[in-house]
């Protein structure tokens, strides 16, 4: 085995697999990819509504500081980045299978 | 898991802009007062100082700050001489505040600058932020 130079991809292959079986004996638990994705999507919404809220307070004068404001509103951009860089992963993903010679 | 946790060192960071401003209205309402010689309490008015304490926003992220109080300062009152001032007593002496503006200053260029690092450190956490998921990326 010390003189195979596939040795360490074989291996990191088995986990690979390992990890997808865990995968699928897990979507039986109710977190499946999708629920998770929802949940991090909802809550990347929830930000946003709570950086609308803020503004709204800000313009109407009830807000009690500007930086408040301004965190919410940062809060809610890099969750938001964050989503959107998840996406792009996933159709890139996507887009390598269906390159995916039959 | 909750998103908000990627944020905790924002909250601290936050946690210290409110303090710092919070300080910054007491230092401003020394200054204002600084020749106030009648208050609701009675007497001239006395100088305020805040308070500020530690507060755990969870086990292992970290402390932020909270106003503990705003509390008087002790010191006597400053003692003039001046006949002519309506609140004088009979001997021509007027008690005025126990403020120092020089020293009330001196705080404030403090709470600006403490306010500033603040704010560069709350910069730092969003960087840190942004480059993590630069990771991504291929291109």
């Amino acid at each position: 085995m010390k003189d195979n130079p596939i040795g360490p991809i074989d291996r990191s292959l088995e986990k690979l697999i390992q990890g997808f079986k865990q995968i699928r004996s897990a979507e039986g638990k109710n977190s499946t990819f999708s629920k998770i994705l929802g949940n991090l999507i909802n809550q990347v919404n929830d930000l946003q509504n709570k950086a609308d809220e803020a503004i709204q307070k800000l313009v109407s004068g009830e807000a009690e500081s500007i930086h408040q404001v301004m965190i919410a509103v940062e809060k809610a951009d890099l969750t938001f980045r964050l989503m959107m860089e998840i996406r792009n992963k996933l159709i890139q993903a996507y887009q390598e299978i269906m390159r995916m010679q039959m | 898991m909750s998103l908000s946790s990627l944020f905790s060192a924002m909250e601290i960071s936050a946690s210290g802009l409110s303090a710092q401003r919070i300080r910054m209205n007491v230092i401003a309402s020394n200054i204002a007062n600084a020749q106030t010689t009648h208050t609701p309490e009675g007497g001239p008015y006395r100088r305020k100082e805040v308070i500020f304490g530690a507060v755990l926003e969870s086990a292992g992220k970290g402390e932020g700050v909270k106003v503990l109080g705003i509390f008087p300062d002790p010191s006597p009152f400053k003692v003039i001489y001046d006949p002519s001032h309506p609140d004088a007593d009979p001997q021509g002496y007027v008690k005025m505040p126990n403020v120092n503006v020089i020293l009330e200053m001196i705080d404030m260029i403090s709470a600006t600058r403490s306010y500033e690092a603040n704010v560069s450190a709350l910069k730092a956490a969003q960087n840190m932020a942004l480059k993590a998921l630069e990771i991504g990326r291929r291109y």
